[in-house]
């Protein structure tokens, strides 16, 4: 089962995502690697995970028309990079969906794990493991006093990036606590990133919190400090929906937008995000009692342009010359359908 | 305002950032904001670090040029000034070509310069051991400074012991191999 199959309302956390960036001491790092020594890495690094195990497939992204690679992508399992790369590139991922190892992204080796939920240490599990099985028969660029070399100073060390996915429109809505909680946990080494729309009113509400920091401490160290803060990010969402969630405002304003997304004709992108945002709040805060079809963040994930372009294709033909209308209506009838 | 990535479209979506402390925005239009992957977009605080840490506060005064900047090249062709301007390595020998930015780096966006986490289980011996040899130097030079010279010979004996032990594992693994 893929892991935005297991989506849910449930919680602030969407989910969280483990990434370990390897480069094999044989060849120089990707910016200095040319076509052929592309092809062996790859063949080496193929080889010395299909030799020992028979749960993994590979794919050759260089073969992949631009609209499969556009599927691969809105499901994380690559990169725009790799989307974009006329480098020689593959892909190897586990059957059961869970790991995916990029080959010849930024670093030669990317081993990414997914999990929807509070699932971090299972990430990184699951992303050891891999790492273990490649080791066995390939030596990386290993540094006795900066550990794992990258090609980019920010990945040193631990190699290791793990971030969550959250939505969180309760803090998002008082700017100046977000402001003020998220420069703290800046200060921790911890990054966040979130997505916001033109006129400072939020799109989505969906936020990124990520370790900032790869060098001199250890992954286990990493991964308690980052789930330290998602949780204090959760447990002060939840506190300020606890407060909200009884005034029939915030009731007004859940079934507003649910009328809205079950009725429109024609809807942007903005909008969708937005109204989406608030239909998803209603949901885990037990307001909204109307049973939705399919869990909110997937359809929010499908509202982008690059998945309607994939789901839609045969619909419209050439999608780059469609009208703006066309594609709201598209994308309000993909909304009507799986609310 | 005009989007940071194309340079062409109107910005339309603002990625805020705040990393190390330091807020920065990145403003896209509404097609450049849909590519734009939270996920490995290196810290947009680094561009910040790099150019600083080559120009210094000269690089605010575009009147000023930047003589004083010496050109490294390492054996893969990387330049000072390639590095510069994309912030990666073109191999594992840049690490040394490029130290002293690189120290520069890892002291704004790690806060720190040596590693403590996880290492490949074919060198993990060898590199414990040289782990270890280097925190009983640091201390070994630390009983000669106040003079504690009984304790000194005793951590230069144990640094000894870790050194042969290391030499022993090496040409175990290199008779191995042949
Ligand atoms: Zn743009
Ligand atoms: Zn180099």
């Amino acid at each position: 089962m893929a892991w935005y199959e297991n989506l849910k309302d449930d919680s602030p956390i969407i989910s969280c995502r483990l990434r370990l960036a390897r480069n094999l001491r044989k060849y120089p790092f990707l910016f200095k690697l040319d076509e052929t020594q592309a092809r062996e890495m790859i063949k080496d690094v193929t080889n010395a995970i299909m030799e020992k195990t028979n749960n993994f497939e590979f794919i050759d992204v260089h073969k992949k028309t631009t609209i499969e690679k556009l599927t691969l992508l809105d499901y994380h399992k690559i990169s725009h990079d790799l989307v974009r790369s006329k480098r020689p590139s593959a892909l190897i991922s586990s059957k059961d969906d869970f790991i995916h190892v990029m080959l010849n992204e930024e670093d030669h080796i990317r081993i990414q794990s997914i999990y929807t939920g509070n699932n971090i240490e299972k990430a990184y599990e699951l992303a050891n493991y891999t790492d273990n099985l490649i080791e066995e028969s390939i030596e990386y660029a290993f540094h006795e006093t900066y550990g794992y070399l990258t090609s980019c100073p920010s990945n040193t060390g631990t190699g290791m990036r793990a971030s969550y996915m959250l939505h969180l429109p309760m803090l998002d809505s008082l700017r100046g606590r977000m402001e003020h909680l998220t420069r703290s946990l800046a200060s921790l080494g911890m990054t966040v990133r979130g997505l916001h729309g033109e006129h400072s009113s939020s799109e989505g509400s969906i936020f990124q919190v990520s370790n900032q920091i790869t060098l001199g401490r250890s992954e286990e160290d990493l991964l308690k400090n980052l789930q330290k803060t998602v949780n204090q990010l959760v447990k002060t969402e939840l506190e300020e929906l606890e407060k909200r969630k009884n005034k029939s405002s915030f009731e007004d304003s859940v079934y507003r937008a649910y009328g809205t997304l079950k009725y429109v004709r024609a809807i942007d992108i903005r909008e969708a995000r937005s109204l989406l945002s608030k239909v998803k709040i209603g949901i885990l805060a037990g307001v909204l009692k109307e049973e939705i079809k399919t869990p909110i963040y997937n359809i929010m994930m499908n509202v982008d342009y690059g998945a309607l372009k994939v789901n839609y294709l045969d619909h419209i033909g050439n999608f780059e010359n469609a009208e703006h209308d066309e594609i709201n209506a598209l994308r309000a009838s993909y909304i009507r359908e799986s609310l | 305002m005009i989007c940071d990535h194309c340079k062409k479209l109107n910005a339309s979506v603002t990625i805020e950032e705040i990393s190390v402390g330091k807020k920065t925005e990145l403003n896209l239009c509404y097609k450049c904001s849909l590519e734009y992957n939270m996920e490995a977009n290196a810290p947009a605080v680094l561009n910040h670090v790099l150019k600083h840490m080559f120009y210094g506060l000269d690089a605010l005064d575009p009147s000023k040029k930047q003589q004083k900047e010496e050109t490294l090249e390492c054996k893969c062709k990387t330049t000072s000034a390639e590095f510069r301007k994309s912030g990666k390595f073109g191999c594992e020998k840049c690490y040394e070509t490029f130290e002293k930015e690189l120290l520069d780096i890892f002291k704004s966006i790690q806060r720190a310069t040596e590693h403590v986490g996880k290492i490949p289980q074919t060198n993990e011996n060898s590199i414990k051991i040289a782990w270890q040899i280097k925190k009983l130097e640091k201390e070994q030079a630390k009983a000669i400074s106040l003079e504690e010279y009984e304790q000194a010979a005793i951590l230069r004996d144990r640094i000894r012991a870790l050194k042969r032990e290391n030499e022993e594992n090496k040409e175990d693994t290199n008779n191995g191999m042949v």
